[in-house]
């Protein structure tokens, strides 16, 4: 089994797609998760 | 001083008084993330003076800059300084509104806050005095008040960059800061906007996250205009594609499985039933925006959204779930990001 992701990680794959972090979020709504916002880089 | 700042301090522990020296601070830690408390708020440079109600911790704070841009961020829910508190129980305290509103009027009638917005401690209280007085409190308070600030009727209508007064109430008394909603994190006083999720017609639970997300973002960004074009991966049963419909967006909708039956014939849905990794979007078709909620491994999910957003516009906003399969990684996930900084 692999082992589980980390943000980190998830956050290296968007960068590298040019994909720019603007907020990572536990909102109401959301249990075992969490709610990213990315921007396509211009 | 007034009577009033002096009732507001006589409760203050001998904690809360010999805490290190920083400011008061409310923050709001989803109750998800119980048995984490502590790590959070050492790992903030912080120290817990005492929990309010379920999930609102006082603290006192060195620098609350770390609240924004600590990778601990982001399992706050909301925050706020504390500039006036008066913790009493309300119900037992004689005239508790009209002092309160008269304390909040002598303290913050002269600032620059665009509204008071109220709002409970337990929002899940079931008692009515409980539920009522946070709205009780801002109706007479902005009888007091320059009638600009009543000019707000709905939260979302503030600016967020531009301080607002919160204000919070409970059993546990009172709280009070000067902050924007975009630096509280939130609209509203503690960060959540109700939307209800089980009506007859709800497709699945997930449609509140995206409805949510997109009252969030209003923080940070404009959301996309009415017309424009979503890919969604990881779609069924199309909860969230029934938000996005309503707001007149267009959705590429993809799924392993199929969508719910209702949502046949939409006007503005396209429905992919493939495997997101097999996808292939239709030559010179472009996105406004990318929306993925699918379950499994989030690497692999954020692989598909990397290959997909060749074909998202420049500025194109991107939603993700980034789903956890335990909280048990926060230290994880927090000291990983940390070291890759
Ligand atoms: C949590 S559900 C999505 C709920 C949906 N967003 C809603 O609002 O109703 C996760 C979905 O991801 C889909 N999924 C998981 N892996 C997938 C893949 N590799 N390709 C396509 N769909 C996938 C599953 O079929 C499942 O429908």
């Amino acid at each position: 089994m692999k082992p589980p992701p980390s943000n980190s990680e998830v956050s290296d794959i968007a960068r590298k797609a040019g994909l720019k972090k603007i907020a990572t979020r536990h909102l109401t709504y959301n249990r075992n998760e969490f709610t990213m916002f990315l921007e396509r880089e211009a | 001083m007034g009577h009033d700042q002096t009732l507001m301090h006589t409760c203050e522990t001998a904690k809360e008084k010999h805490a290190v020296t920083g400011a008061s601070w409310l923050i709001r830690i989803s109750e998800i993330f119980a048995g984490h408390e502590s790590e959070i708020i050492v790992g903030l440079g912080a120290q817990a003076l005492r929990k309010l109600g379920r999930d609102f911790h006082l603290i006192r704070i060195k620098q609350p800059e770390a609240i924004r841009h600590s990778p601990l961020a982001r399992y706050l829910r909301w925050n706020m300084p504390v500039h006036h508190s008066w913790p009493c129980n309300p119900r037992e305290t004689d005239g508790f509104i009209e002092k309160a509103a008269q304390a909040l009027l002598r303290k913050f009638g002269e600032s620059k806050a665009q509204t008071l917005i109220c709002g409970p401690i337990d929002p899940g209280s079931p008692k009515r005095y409980d539920r009522t007085l946070a709205s009780n409190l801002r109706g007479r308070a902005l009888q007091l008040f320059p009638s600009e600030w009543s000019a707000i009727k709905n939260a979302e209508q503030q600016n967020p960059k531009k301080p607002s007064l919160f204000c919070l109430v409970g059993k546990e008394g009172l709280y009070a800061g000067l902050q924007s909603p975009a630096e509280c994190d939130g609209f509203f006083p503690g960060g959540t906007k109700f939307i209800p999720q089980n009506s007859p017609d709800t497709i699945s639970r997930a449609g509140a996250k995206i409805a949510e997300a997109l009252h969030h973002l209003q923080l940070t960004r404009r959301p996309p205009p009415g017309g424009a074009r979503w890919l969604e991966i990881g779609a069924s049963p199309g909860g969230m594609t029934t938000e996005l419909l309503a707001r007149e967006y267009e959705v590429i909708a993809v799924d392993r499985a199929p969508l719910d039956a209702r949502l046949k014939h939409r006007k503005g849905l396209m429905q992919f039933v493939a495997d997101a990794a097999d996808f292939m979007p239709p030559p010179g078709l472009t996105f406004d925006a990318m929306l993925c909620d699918m379950n499994g491994d989030a690497r692999d999910a954020m692989r598909q959204l990397a290959r997909l957003s060749k074909n998202l516009r420049q500025g194109g906003l991107v939603i993700f779930t980034l789903k956890l399969p335990g909280i048990s990684s926060i230290d994880e996930t927090t000291t990983l990001e940390l070291r890759s900084k």
